[in-house]
This record gives C-alpha cells, structure tokens and sequence, in this order.
C-alpha cells in the first residue's frame, strides 16, 4: 500500500566503487537423505555480469554424528558430501580450506517441525499468497525459513524466502502469508512450499538477508549491510543444518 | 549632558521602574518580542517577554520611550520617570502597502537582542510562502532557513545543525509535542491561523529550557481578540480550516477555537471496490484556549490541543496516532520587577494499530503520558540586569506496547512493562549589559533525570544476553543522572549596525526515539535514559557577525558553529526494535560531531522581501560495532544547503512569491559489488554511507489574489504549484537485476512528487 505513494521511477547512472572479490560458502545439511551440497563462489563488481566464478580446488569437510565426510567437487565450485547423515538435534561443523584462507561455521539441526496445511489468500490484482498452517513447538525457540516452488522450478522473483521466528509466537498455531517470494505466484500452478527448521544464527543471516533484499535504501528500512554470517573467517554466505518439510498443491484454475 | 553624568556618577540617584503590557491596540493581543528602549539610560532595549510584559528601571528624568514591533507603527511616548509607572502601551498593525520610516532602535534587534543561532519567522512569512497543496505550514517555512534541514520529500523530520530527528524540542504554549507532523511527515501539527510566534533556537537555548540536544522550536499561540469577534478560515483541495475567537469579557478574557481536518478521503469513498471505500485517510487538529486577567496582577489561560492523523486499509488494517495536551497557566506580577509564570501540563501522546488478517487479529497501544509542573520567575533587576530562574517538574509514564491478539491468532498477547521516569531542572540565568558595547548573557541548569520502579531491569552481555535482573518496587529509584548544562552568551556591538556573538553551550537528552530506519514512522519508540542508556550530551561552541545595511533594510549574518556530541545510539545489524521487552539489548553507542557555516541575508521592506540562506556543513557519527568503528557521515549530513524566498507585493490585490531549494544528497549505503545466494542476487557493501544520493533541486511558486476587502468582509485565492517544472527528485534508489537483461545490475530512482498545483479560499471576518 505504501508503494503507491512513490510517484515515479527511472533507470539511473551510479557509479560505484570496486571492492576486493570476497568468497562466498553456502551448504546446507538436512534430514533428508542425503548427498549434501556446498557451495563456493566469487563475488564480482556492480557493473560487471551475472557471472559469479565458481571457485575449485578448495578441501571442504562437514562433521558430525562423530563423523568427517569431506566433500568431493562435482563441478566446478560444488562440493557434494558421501556418506554423513543428517539427524535432527545434532551439531555439524562445516571447515573449508582454500586460497590459503581457512573457514569454518557450525550449525545445530533442529528438531523437524511439520507443515499441517497449506490454503491461501487471494489479494488484489489476482495475486496469490500461500499461507503455512503449523503448530509452533512450546517452550521451545524456533525459527522457520519458507521456500516456494512453482511447477518444480525454486522462485527466486520476488525478494526472497519469507522467514519466521517465534519469538513473539511461542506454542501458538501458526498461519502465517508468505508475501515476499509470491509475487508472480498464478492460478493454475503446481506450488510446492518447503519449510526448513533453523537454528538461531541461520534464522537471523536470513533475516538480515531479507532486509537487504528489496534492493536496499528503502523508506522504511534501516541502512544495508552485509547479513551477519555465521561463518568465520571472513566469507560471505552462511551454512546451515536444518530440518525440511514441504506441501504441495494444485491451484485451480 | 553635565546633569546626566553627574547623575550617573552618583549611584544613589533615585531609580524608577516603568513596567506593563504591550498589546496589539485592535485586537488586544499581547505582543511577544516587542522593543521598548529609554534613549539616554545607555540606550538599552528591553524585549516584552512571552506574555507581553515589560519593565526598565532608571534614574529619575523625562524620557521618550520608543515602543517598535515588526509589522506595527512605532510607539513614542513621553514619560516623566518620578515615580515607578505601570503602562500599558498599545500599538497599531501597520498597513501592508506603507513603507514605514524605520525609527533607529527599530529593526536592529537582531544585533544586540537576540541569541546567536536564533531565527524568528513572522507568521506573515509563513502565509506568503508556497509549500505542498498550499497549506502554509511552520515546519516546512523553518527548513528554509540556515542550518536546519528538511528530511526530503514526505518526510516529518527537521534536522538541526546535524542533529537527530529526535533532538528538536518542540513547544506548543509551553506543552511537549513528540510527533510534530501528520501524515507521514506531508503537514505539520500546527494550524497558522492559531499561531502568534515562532522562534526557532538552533543550540543556544535560554537555561529555562532542556531536555532535547540540538534545538528548540518554541511556538506560542493567540490568545483570541479581546474585543471583538472574529472568523477566519480557508478551504482547499485537501483540508479545510476555521478558526473562531472572541471577547470572553470584553478586554479581559478572550477565547479561541482553532480546527482543521483532510478529506482526502472523502473520494475514496466514490470508489466501487469495497476494499477502498471502506479506507479512511485523514486527520485533524483543534487548538482551544481562553485566558482571563483577573486584575492587574493576575492572568490565567487554559488551553488544549487535540490531534490525531487516522489511516485504515478496508478492514483489514488501521493505525491512529495523535497527542493531546491540556495546559493551565497562571501570570503573576509580584511587582513591577518581578513576573512569574506556572504553568500545569499534562500530555498523552499515543497510537493505536489494529490488524484483522485471515485469523489474526491484533490491536496494539502505545503511549507516553507526563505530566509537568513549570515555575518562571523573571526578575528585571536594574537596567544592566535580567534574571530568570525557576524549576521545571516532569513525570513521564511509557507505556511502549500492549499487544492484544485472539484466540485464532499467531501471536500471543504481550504486555511490555511500563516505564516511569521523574524528570526535574533547576535553572538561573542572566542577561547582563556590561556597556553600550558589551552584553553577557550566562546560565546554568542543573537537570536531574530518575528512572523509577516499579519494574524489572535488565543488563544485558556483548551477546545481547541478560546477565542480570534486578526488580524494583514502585516509585523505588533505579538510577540517577545529575547533569550540569552550562549556557555562555557574549554579544559585542561593534556599531550601530553591527556586532558578533560568541556562545558555549551544553544540553543533555533524556528521551530517545528509537527509530531504524531513514523514514520516520509513528509508531518508532520512544525510550528513557536507564540502567542501560546514558543520558546523550552536546557541547556547541557558535559565534557570528552581524550586520545591517540601508538603514536595518538589509539583515546579514553568518554563523559557524561546532559540535560535539556524547552516547549517541544506534542499532546492531538485524535489530529487533518492534515488541521487544529487551531492546535495550539492540542499541549500540558512540559519538558524533558536526560543523558548518551558514549564511543568511534578508531583505524586510518594500515591495519585494525575502531572504536566502546557505549552509556549508558536516554531521559525522563514530560507533562501536559499526563502520569497523570508523567515522561515518550520518544520514542527514548534506554538504552544500540553499534556500531563497522572495515575496513580491506587486499590487494592492497580488501577492507573488516563490521559494527555491537546492542541496547535495544525503548519505547512503550502496553495493560495491555482489554475489550470489541460492539463485539470487546479494550485494555486498562495504563502508556505511560512503555515498550520496543525487542533488536535490525545486522551485515553487505561488500567486494571492485578494479578491474582497472590507471592514467586515476579507477574501483571497491563493493558486500554488509545488515543484514547477516538475523534478524527480531522488526520494531513494533501489538497486536490482535489469528486468530487460537479467545478466546485469541496475539502480532504478523512486521519487514522490512532481507537478503538485493547489488552489485555496481564505476568508476573515
């Protein structure tokens, strides 16, 4: 509803500065099975393409569950793990080596948290938002990150994947609208909504990521900066252990 | 010339005191500022004060005592000073289309009178000047002044001297207002037609007053024509005002009664979908007060403003928000030396939100109450000498959020704990006129702030953890912060025409509005010093030359000013303000500093007035935990400021005025690179507002025809357009993947308002 105050919009020039290629790791362990997957990329100028160098050769390891699994690379800049599970309740420590800089993060696997229903909520100018139905653990502090599939494919058009906490929420049943990635959902889609347990320090670089999302100097958002990592060693990115969940439904016509 | 030297040499030569009231000789208003000068007893002038009194003591003799007050013929009259005199002195409106013959003394108070860094608009300015859908409008008519700052296009906050939005102490008739604007910042609270004075202190403020660092706004209102009655309004495009005053008893009580309201909204209601025409949008304001002289000796006035802006998208969604205050004063004259002032206020600012989505249903409530006691005695001890002295009381009771959901609701109900805090100052001061030349003016307040029980508080790690509860009973004090604000004011006149001012000032913040984000938004909290929060602290050393030319025609100043601020807050990356019982936990502190010149040159007679104003400044912040605790510019920090105005009376009927403005951008954080996270596009920043937004520039324009002028009858058509050719000015830039090549980057420009014409019916009668 604010965004129809802002008048008008146009393309302009910027110049902005260049700044050092900065590393960035993203993996993921779950309860699903697995492989699991890390990635590791470069980060590239403003005004350069939407090509982000993959970055090969680096010695990736996830422990846990008393277990080191390194990761073998499967092209370049993907790393995929051979035989660690991953179990809810458990820690897991992911330790990179490359470029002679060493990095590491740990995460711990909450316990799994399952999605009762999906409905939705119509809103103006035909748009679509799925709304998640879920009973919030008690006593318990629980973070929650919602990914959308539409048709199988992961939406990325909106400004990214809504996430949760329960801080406000604690024990309650949950029915919460995912606004931020549902832009372009239609009718007659096949819409998959995945909800994955966090733990605190994964909630909160996606919270931070969230923010700097909507492309940043918003009206009403605080100044951008760079989502608190919860990996050490100066890479961007963040690595998680978290639980997974999905429904999926049919939008009628 | 031999009597009188001989006179002064003997210093037990009798002295008398001439005091009274200054008023307006058709309305009976009392005139706040006026000048009143004894040529001879050094030739040094005396302002009325806030309630029009005066009083000058001075050897036995006859005088002509020069009584001036901008937009008013000058007074003389022949006093024989034998004895101690009351007097009252009225003075008559000056007609607009006179040239008056400026009597020296008249004109000139800006050398010798006024505090460096102080600005007074004349409510007659403030008509003339075209701002946004033609309203006139207090706070947008200050921001073009030297050194105070707009925060752009739809944006309720003022900046002073690189201050917060939050350290502006704004007063209406002595009460507090927090939130000075409605409707995100497009209108001001304050309704012109209700309006007396406005005097903006940009530091340096008098020791009665405290409590906010970087200015003070002090607006007092009419009192309502003691002789007649009389109605007065206008109606325009998007609200309309009435305002309505009057004799109560004729010459010694009056009232008025002051409102305006939007109506927006109303077209809303045309619309078929009934998600919009079930909206609202609007907001009013109603200023009331009536004041009774009693005798000679006592006055009283009761007075209350009520406002409130409110907002609702179909039924879904709602918020109010407004203050109300109601304050009782009582003028006392212990004797023509000594005046006195108490004023009762009590204050609620509040606001209301309430949401019904699929199952959720919430409604919160936030408010600030506080209630005060002030006592103002001003002693006129010689003719070299004033005192002020006295004592200010506050009591504020937070209560930052009740949060009230349903049974179906996502949220749970929560109740943040109220917070209570005593906020008490004493003050003195003196105004002291060393000689022709040289003038002091020193004070001192000594302001004590008391965060009270009942209440847990918390002390929280370097990991936003709390380490500590301590619980404490009801009126119990929890902690304590004693701070002497020290004020230095000398003005040395170099000549008639001329002078420069030097002054050294400190003021201390008790209440802080916690507000993360570049907007401001009504519902951002407002919080107290604790446990947790230090008291924030401004050292501002200024000084300034003056200068008059043809004959006080022509006003000149410039100023440089240097400021050094203490526990300045900011946020931890991510921080949760909203609903947070620990979120002191999210603040971080550190310090700021800021420096500027400003030019200022002023035009005040003939045909065409006005004035234009330049700001050369810096506001920087340095804070721990953030930029890698490197100085940063702050956001409001805006190089290269200018403002231009020009009224043109071009004849008995037209008025034609236009005001320009034009400044570099303020600082923002923006990419300096990006990267990828599970399909999408992050970017990366490095420092904090190590950019700025592009250049601002607008002209406005604005034509008054009066098309009806009698003695019982007044009407006039004002036509405006805001922003005449039609800029888009930068409002924010959001960076984002070309829709058209999703290989690259691009930043895309939002602005608010182009072309904004108005046109507004004014009457009076």
């Amino acid at each position: 509803m604010v965004s129809s105050f802002y008048g008008c919009k146009k393309v302009i020039n910027v110049d902005l500065k260049n700044a050092d290629s900065q590393i960035v790791i993203t993996g993921e362990i779950n309860n699903r099975r697995g492989p699991y997957k890390v990635n590791i990329s470069k980060s590239v100028n403003f005004s350069s393409d939407n090509i982000f160098p993959p970055v090969s050769g680096a010695f990736v390891t996830i422990t846990g569950n008393g277990v080191t699994d390194t990761l073998s690379e499967i092209e370049p800049g993907t790393y995929l793990t051979d035989k660690i599970e991953g179990l809810p309740g458990r820690s897991y420590s992911l330790f990179v080596s490359v470029e002679g800089k060493i990095f590491t993060a740990s995460s711990v696997m909450p316990e799994p948290v399952r999605i009762d229903s999906l409905t939705f909520l119509v809103g103006r100018n035909k748009s679509v938002y799925p709304v998640v139905n879920f009973q919030d653990p008690p006593d318990t502090e629980n973070y929650y990150q919602f990914i959308e599939y539409a048709n199988g494919e992961r939406f990325n058009n909106g400004r990214g994947n809504s996430v949760f906490s329960d801080r406000l929420s604690d024990s309650r049943y949950i029915s919460t609208v995912l606004y931020d990635d549902s832009s372009d959902i239609r009718r007659g889609m096949t819409l998959t909504v995945q909800m994955n347990c966090v733990d605190k320090p994964v909630y909160t670089y996606l919270a931070e990521l969230l923010q700097i999302s909507g492309g940043g100097g918003g009206f009403s958002s605080p100044a951008p900066a760079n989502p608190t990592s919860n990996i050490s060693g100066g890479a961007l990115g963040y690595f998680s252990a978290n639980t997974v969940t999905s429904k999926t439904v049919e939008l009628p016509e | 010339m031999a009597i009188t030297l001989l006179s002064s040499l003997f210093s037990f030569a009798q002295k008398h005191t001439i005091s009274g009231i200054i008023k307006d000789e058709k309305t009976g208003e009392t005139l706040i500022g006026a000048t009143i000068i004894l040529p001879g007893n050094g030739g040094s002038a005396v302002l009325s004060n806030s309630y029009g009194f005066y009083s000058i003591t001075a050897p036995a003799n006859n005088y002509i005592l020069i009584v001036s007050f901008s937009g008013y013929k000058s007074d003389t009259l022949k006093i024989s000073l034998v004895k101690d005199l009351m007097q009252t002195i009225l003075l008559t409106p000056q007609g607009k289309e006179l040239e008056e013959v400026i009597v020296t003394g008249r004109g000139s108070d800006n050398i010798m009178q006024t505090l460096p860094g102080v600005q007074k608009v004349s409510m007659d300015e403030i008509k003339d000047i075209p701002v946004l859908f033609g309203e006139k409008d207090v706070l947008k008519t200050i921001q073009l002044l030297p050194g105070i700052k707009s925060g752009g296009d739809g944006s309720a906050g003022f900046f002073v001297r690189g201050g917060g939005a939050d350290q502006n102490l704004i007063l209406l008739d002595e009460a507090v207002v927090y939130n000075a604007s409605h409707l995100l910042g497009f209108f001001s609270t304050f309704n012109s037609d209700a309006i007396k004075d406005v005097t903006i202190y940009k530091g340096d403020m008098p020791s009665q007053y405290g409590g906010r660092l970087s200015s003070l706004l002090d607006i007092k209102m009419n009192d309502g024509n003691y002789k007649d009655y009389k109605v007065s309004g206008g109606i325009g495009l998007i609200s309309s005002r009435l305002n309505v005053e009057g004799p109560i008893v004729k010459n010694k009580g009056s009232f008025m009664i002051s409102g305006r309201r939007t109506y927006a909204d109303l077209f809303l209601k045309l619309s078929n979908d009934t998600d919009v025409n079930k909206s609202v949008l609007y907001f009013y304001d109603l200023n009331a007060k009536a004041n009774y002289q009693f005798n000679q000796k006592n006055k009283i006035f009761l007075s209350g403003y009520f406002g409130k802006d409110v907002l609702g998208f179909s039924d879904q969604f709602g918020i109010q928000w407004g203050n109300s205050t109601a304050t009782f004063r009582w003028n006392h004259i212990f004797n023509n030396k000594l005046f006195s002032n108490t004023s009762l206020i009590y204050s609620n600012y509040n606001y209301n939100i309430s949401i019904k989505q699929t199952t959720n249903e919430l409604t919160v409530v936030s408010k600030i109450k506080d209630y005060t006691l002030k006592e103002d005695l001003q002693y006129f001890a010689g003719s070299k000498n004033k005192m002020n002295f006295g004592f200010n009381l506050t009591k504020h009771i937070f209560t930052p959020g009740e949060y009230q959901t349903s049974a179906t609701s996502s949220y749970n109900s929560l109740k943040l704990q109220d917070k209570y805090a005593f906020d008490g100052a004493v003050y003195i001061s003196d105004e002291w006129k060393i000689n022709d030349q040289l003038k002091i003016n020193s004070g001192l307040r000594l302001s004590s702030f008391n965060v009270l029980g009942p209440g847990n508080f918390y002390s929280y790690d370097d990991g936003g953890k709390i380490n500590d509860t301590a619980t404490y009973s009801s009126s119990k004090i929890v902690k304590s912060y004693l701070n002497p604000e020290p004020r230095f004011v000398a003005t040395v006149q170099l000549n008639n025409v001329s002078s420069i001012k030097a002054s050294y000032s400190r003021n201390v913040q008790n209440l802080h509005l916690l507000s993360n984000s570049t907007g401001s938004n009504p519902t951002d909290l407002w919080i107290p010093s604790s446990n947790n929060v230090k008291p924030e602290i401004a050292d501002q050393v200024s000084a300034g030359y003056y200068r008059n030319l043809s004959n006080n025609n022509y006003e000149f100043s410039t100023e440089v000013y240097c400021k050094f601020l203490q526990n300045q807050i900011d946020y931890k990356n991510g921080a949760e303000l909203v609903a947070n019982e620990k979120v002191e936990s999210q603040l971080v502190y550190g310090k700021g500093r800021a420096y500027g010149l400003e030019l200022y040159a002023k035009k005040k007679q003939g045909k065409l007035t006005g004035w234009i104003s330049y700001t050369l400044s810096r506001t920087e912040r340095q804070i721990n935990g953030v930029n890698n605790n490197l100085w940063y510019p702050a956001t409001q920090d805006q190089t290269h400021n200018v403002a231009l105005v020009a009224i043109y009376k071009a004849s008995k009927k037209w008025t034609l005025s236009t005001d320009f403005v034009f400044n570099t951008g303020n600082a923002v954080s923006w990419p300096s690179g990006k990267y990828d996270v599970n399909g999408r596009t992050i970017f990366y920043y490095t420092q904090r507002n190590s950019y700025r937004m592009p250049a601002y520039n607008r002209l406005d324009l604005s034509a008054t025809l009066q098309s009806k002028k009698t003695a019982k009858f007044e009407g006039s058509w004002t036509f405006s357009v805001y922003n005449i050719y039609g800029r888009e000015n930068p409002y924010f830039i959001q960076f984002q993947n070309d829709p058209g090549n999703p290989q690259k980057t691009q930043a895309l420009q939002y602005s608010l308002f182009r072309w904004i014409p108005s046109v507004t019916y004014n009457f009076k009668f």
